[in-house]
């Protein structure tokens, strides 16, 4: 168990490098954020004053160097465009970023779970066909466009639901829902093939042999089985969900952190970047060393050696 | 349908229903019949840090801040914290006298010595964005509580209209740390509360040099996405925001109220007048007479426009009312076109993504203009801030579409960036003709040397502009906007309750 954690700790922290030095050097390759943040009123020895009080006149690898230094300690610098640490602006933002995902990865997961076993249980292929066929449908809608349907049908038509921000509790509806549908299309197929492959085994005939209903090998023996496949994906999926939910946050003008760092992009606020990406790449990285040990425990065959 | 499914219907519906009813309850629905007294507006401008002394988010500093001098409703350079203003015959001294009685929002007086300590803080923190404005000042002093007297570095004429960029804080309170989120100014509003990035709620300022405002407490939100902007103004979230085109009508079909004004962003044609295919003038000027400017606000910003041929808007000092807007002449292009010696070669037209409105439309109709006099072009879209980057070193290639605004309504800010910082023909006469007109202290003369600046880049066809993009705010029939302002802008003291 020791030697399985050391061994994932020192490749997490193998790909946190590659994921700063690859954020560093790429933030830089359209130059100075100087000119962007004084504007065309700027004379060039403003800028050059900028770049100087900002030390982006050093040369690159002593900047990476410098950077990799105050990294290893917490310290990403100072956001650009807001004055105050980059960190903490980003950790500030990031559990609503985190509420949006787990709520869609949740509603996701559940929804598909329980159609899923609707449909095993109904046993009517027209119904797993439909399922199957709409998943695919929604999983071509681009969110955005999914995201104002519903504002204009929830919100804006019926006034049920706020469109935007996130000041209540209902407020995370539409955007859960909308970032959610794509993994309810996802997962229900995962779902389908995982139950279609195990019931063709063995054990199932086995268990219908001595007398279970279908009900209770559904629940007991099938998807217990079913749900390891599932478990893998998931875990990759909500880590990447975590980094994707820039459109969303834009569409519902959610407050998150994939906005903030979506702004930092386009004004080139290197700290507000550079510390977002760290956040969310240490954040998948967790979540997967996390599902590798959950499948240990979903699966005996599995140990963490 | 069998028995069963039925049975589902029956129970389903009140459950369904329960659950519209629950929500619509949370949704919350005020008094139809009270006076609001309360705004939340949306802005596209980022709320960043609220210190006015190192940030330069303009509405911000504009609805916490007070400066010595502000953009008045009718796009003149009014008083704000200063009560009158002279200048030396050279324009390099410049005398501010305050408003007596001044104070701040938590009720201290504000004095000269504030405006000195303020202008002073900016010089003195190169990290400080305001510095491009201040670097014009040599030194500030006090010349007892009431006159802060400048001197600048060279003749600057145009002082006034720049001093409208820097509030004025407290000398005794200031703390940079705190002032990043609870600044004290002397403007209409005060800060109550700030999310720390993007949302800012503020309450009337009680010692508001021009009284509390109508609207006693608002919400500024930054919502970059028009899109969203529009949303929350149908679904009853925002109050007010600015749109364009065709997101206007959408906004006015669901009982939105709406103003139109004649903005300051001048949308137009830039050119590498100094190397390259464009260095040809004829070809240059052939465009001018290609284009349609007219066809260009009707159809691409549905009537929210004006055609002009100088690249500043009437609502900005120095434009020039002589200035017309040629006509389109196909067949005269054409024949400039032949008669340039061009090549045929194809010339890639570069576009932000963002900056002008509707560029993927603007940019093909504008393509199909050129192709229609002979001018073969290919469409390059570009990442609206990497394409800031290339255009401000200069970097564009031949063509390029693109917009120009300046916020103070001074015309010698695009002037110096257009014509002077980043026009690369190289005999142009139009880098001295600036340099006198920061010169003259009379506005007349200034204007009339503008309108000769305006005159000269017109004939050489050193740009192209094509129209000047107005501001529609657009805003719930509870409040009422009665002098909608020129620089698009949105601050709830311009507010009042229907």
């Amino acid at each position: 168990m020791v030697r399985f954690l050391s061994r994932r700790v020192l490749r997490a922290l193998v790909s946190l490098l590659g994921v700063l030095t690859i954020v560093f050097f790429i933030v830089r390759i359209n130059g100075s954020p100087a000119v962007l943040l004084l504007g065309p009123d700027a004379s060039a020895e403003a800028v050059a004053d900028l770049d100087r009080a900002l030390g982006l006149d050093r040369s690159l690898p002593v900047q990476y160097l410098s950077f990799l230094r105050s990294t290893a300690v917490g310290d990403f610098g100072e956001s650009l465009n807001f004055n105050r640490p980059a960190l903490g602006l980003i950790l500030a933002r990031l559990p609503d970023t985190l509420l949006l995902a787990v709520s869609a990865f949740a509603f996701g997961l559940v929804v598909a779970f329980g159609l899923a076993v609707v449909a095993e249980l109904w046993g009517n292929r027209t119904f797993r066909d439909a399922l199957l066929w709409i998943g695919a449908v929604v999983q071509a809608v681009p969110t955005f466009l999914l995201g104002i349907v519903l504002i204009l049908v929830f919100a804006v038509t019926l006034r049920l639901l706020p469109a935007l921000g996130a000041g209540s509790a209902t407020s995370l509806i539409l955007p859960a829902v909308t970032l959610g549908c794509f993994e309810v299309a996802l997962y229900v197929r995962l779902f389908s093939v995982a139950i279609a492959e195990q019931v063709g085994q063995d054990y199932v005939r086995t268990a219908y042999a001595k007398g279970r209903t279908k009900l209770q090998v559904t629940l007991g023996h099938v998807l217990p089985n079913a749900v390891l496949p599932v478990v893998t994906v998931a875990g990759i999926n909500l880590g990447q969900l975590i980094g994707g939910t820039v459109v969303v946050e834009t569409v519902f003008n959610w407050p998150g952190a994939g906005s903030l760092i979506y702004q930092g992009v386009t004004g080139r606020d290197y700290p507000i970047v550079q510390a977002g990406v760290v956040v969310v790449a240490t954040l998948f990285i967790l979540i997967n060393l996390g599902v590798d040990m959950l499948y240990a425990v979903l699966d005996p065959r599995v140990r963490l050696s | 349908m069998n028995r069963s499914r039925r049975g589902t219907v029956r129970w389903l519906t009140p459950v369904l229903l329960a659950a519209a009813l629950a929500l619509a309850a949370c949704g919350g629905a005020g008094s139809a019949d009270a006076k609001p007294t309360s705004i939340t507006v949306a802005i596209e401008q980022n709320v960043d840090t609220m210190d006015g002394l190192v940030g330069n988010s303009a509405p911000v500093n504009q609805i916490i801040g007070a400066a010595l001098v502000k953009v008045g409703l009718d796009g003149s350079a009014a008083p704000d914290l200063a009560a009158s203003w002279t200048s030396s015959a050279d324009a390099t001294t410049w005398t501010f006298t305050l408003k007596p009685g001044l104070k701040f929002s938590d009720g201290t007086p504000l004095t000269a010595d504030d405006v000195v300590f303020s202008y002073e803080t900016v010089l003195k923190n190169p990290k400080s964005l305001q510095g491009v404005y201040v670097s014009a000042v040599a030194s500030v002093v006090a010349k007892g509580p009431g006159t802060a007297v400048f001197t600048m570095k060279s003749p600057n004429a145009t002082w006034p209209r720049v001093a409208t960029n820097l509030p004025i804080v407290p000398r005794a309170e200031y703390n940079p740390t705190t002032f990043a989120t609870k600044p004290i100014g002397a403007g209409p509003y005060t800060v109550v509360s700030f999310n720390g990035t993007d949302t800012m709620k503020v309450a009337a300022n009680p010692h508001y040099y021009a009284g509390p405002r109508a609207i006693a407490e608002a919400t500024v939100q930054y919502v970059p996405d028009e899109t969203t902007r529009l949303n929350g103004l149908q679904s009853g979230q925002f109050d007010a925001a600015v749109l364009t085109g065709n997101n206007v009508d959408v906004a006015k079909s669901a009982g939105l109220a709406s103003e139109s004004v004649t903005g300051s962003k001048v949308i137009y044609l830039g050119y590498d007048s100094g190397s390259g295919p464009m260095a040809n003038e004829k070809l240059r000027q052939a465009i001018s007479y290609g284009i349609d400017r007219s066809a260009l606000v009707k159809s691409i910003m549905l009537g929210y426009g004006e055609p002009v041929d100088q690249m500043i808007s009437s609502t900005t000092f120095g434009y020039d009312k002589n200035a017309l807007v040629p006509a389109q002449d196909v067949a005269k292009a054409k024949q400039m076109v032949a008669a340039s010696g061009y090549a045929g070669e194809e010339i890639p037209l570069r576009y932000p993504t963002g900056y002008v409105p509707a560029p993927s439309d603007l940019s093909q109709a504008v393509a199909n203009y050129l192709t229609q006099i002979g001018i073969k072009v290919k469409l390059a879209p570009q990442d609206a801030s990497a394409f800031l980057t290339d255009w401000l070193g200069k970097k564009l290639g031949p063509i390029w579409l693109f917009s120009a605004q300046t916020v103070t309504l001074e015309g010698a800010g695009t002037f110096k960036y257009v014509d002077v910082a980043l026009n690369t023909a190289k005999d142009s006469p139009l880098p001295a003709l600036y340099d006198t007109m920061l010169g003259e202290s009379d506005d007349a003369q200034r204007a009339a040397t503008m309108a000769q600046m305006n005159q000269i880049r017109t004939e050489r066809a050193y740009y192209t502009p094509l129209f000047v993009q107005n501001f529609v705010y657009v805003h719930s029939t509870k409040f009422a906007l009665p002098k909608p302002p020129p620089n698009g802008y949105l601050n709830p003291a311009y507010f009042t309750a229907s």
